[in-house]
């Protein structure tokens, strides 16, 4: 059995990998396998933080915020820039969490109006988009099953 | 009497040392193009340096080409980002490639 938090992160994933795959099918979850040498991109899935409020006495149900991030990494070529290299990918990346309205489990999804930004010189100009999903998932017991209100 | 360093021992062709082009001037210095993990780690690439006498670099500029004539790097083309000289003489040019190997 696996917690609504790991069927989410891969529900997330998924949806970046359905044909055609964002960054050349190069999405990972949880892991910080960077990109080869060799390829252009990368985007990385990963669970951010939780915050959670009791909604009984006894805290069996919770009520969750659950922060998921979507980072987008490129690498230039020719004379791009970082913000250059990363923008195809956040525009489809974004596109793809944009469609998303619900998630397993979830009760609630928002792509939050928010981007961080970064971006690095080595050979070529590396740029870095991190977008964050905030879903909304209620759980009972102490197996952190799913729970509906 | 002022102690002078003879660079040229540093900057040996049978050994470390690789011919380039800065500038359109043919310049010796040590070409080095390690491994880094950019964005913390999240992007493999390599960080493109080349180390010479501080006299061969004095008209390179952010943006300046330099071209690897020789050795096993021979044809590949950088640009300057950055021109670091280190107080002793030497200056490290800090390069982006312009084409792939």
């Amino acid at each position: 059995m696996t917690t609504p938090f790991l069927d989410i992160t891969t529900a997330v994933r998924d949806a970046l990998l359905v044909a055609p795959a964002v960054a050349g099918g190069r999405v990972v979850r949880g892991k910080a396998t960077p990109i080869a040498i060799d390829k252009a991109s990368g985007v990385f899935v990963n669970a951010r933080q939780t915050a959670g409020k009791p909604l009984d006495l006894a805290g069996v149900a919770t009520d969750w915020d659950y922060i998921v991030t979507v980072g987008a990494y490129a690498k230039a070529t020719g004379t791009q820039d970082a913000e250059e290299a990363v923008d195809p990918v956040l525009a489809e990346v974004y596109s793809r969490l944009k469609g998303m309205t619900r998630l397993p489990g979830s009760l609630e999804v928002t792509l939050l109006p928010r981007i961080d930004w970064d971006n690095e010189m080595a050979d070529q100009n590396i740029g870095g988009a991190v977008l964050s999903l905030r879903v909304r998932l209620m759980t009972t017991g102490a197996a952190l099953a799913p729970a509906t209100p | 009497m002022p102690m002078t360093e003879d660079l040229t021992v540093f900057f040996n062709e049978a050994e470390h040392a690789t011919k380039a082009v800065l500038d359109n001037v043919a310049v010796t210095g040590i070409f080095d193009n390690g491994y880094t993990g950019a964005m913390a780690g999240l992007a493999a690439a390599t960080e493109p340096s080349y180390l010479l006498p501080t006299a061969d670099a004095k008209r390179a500029v952010e943006g300046s080409p330099l071209r690897i004539v020789d050795g096993i790097h021979a044809g590949l083309r950088f640009t300057v980002r950055t021109v670091e000289p280190d107080g002793t003489g030497l200056s490290t040019l800090q390069l982006q490639r312009t084409t792939h190997a």
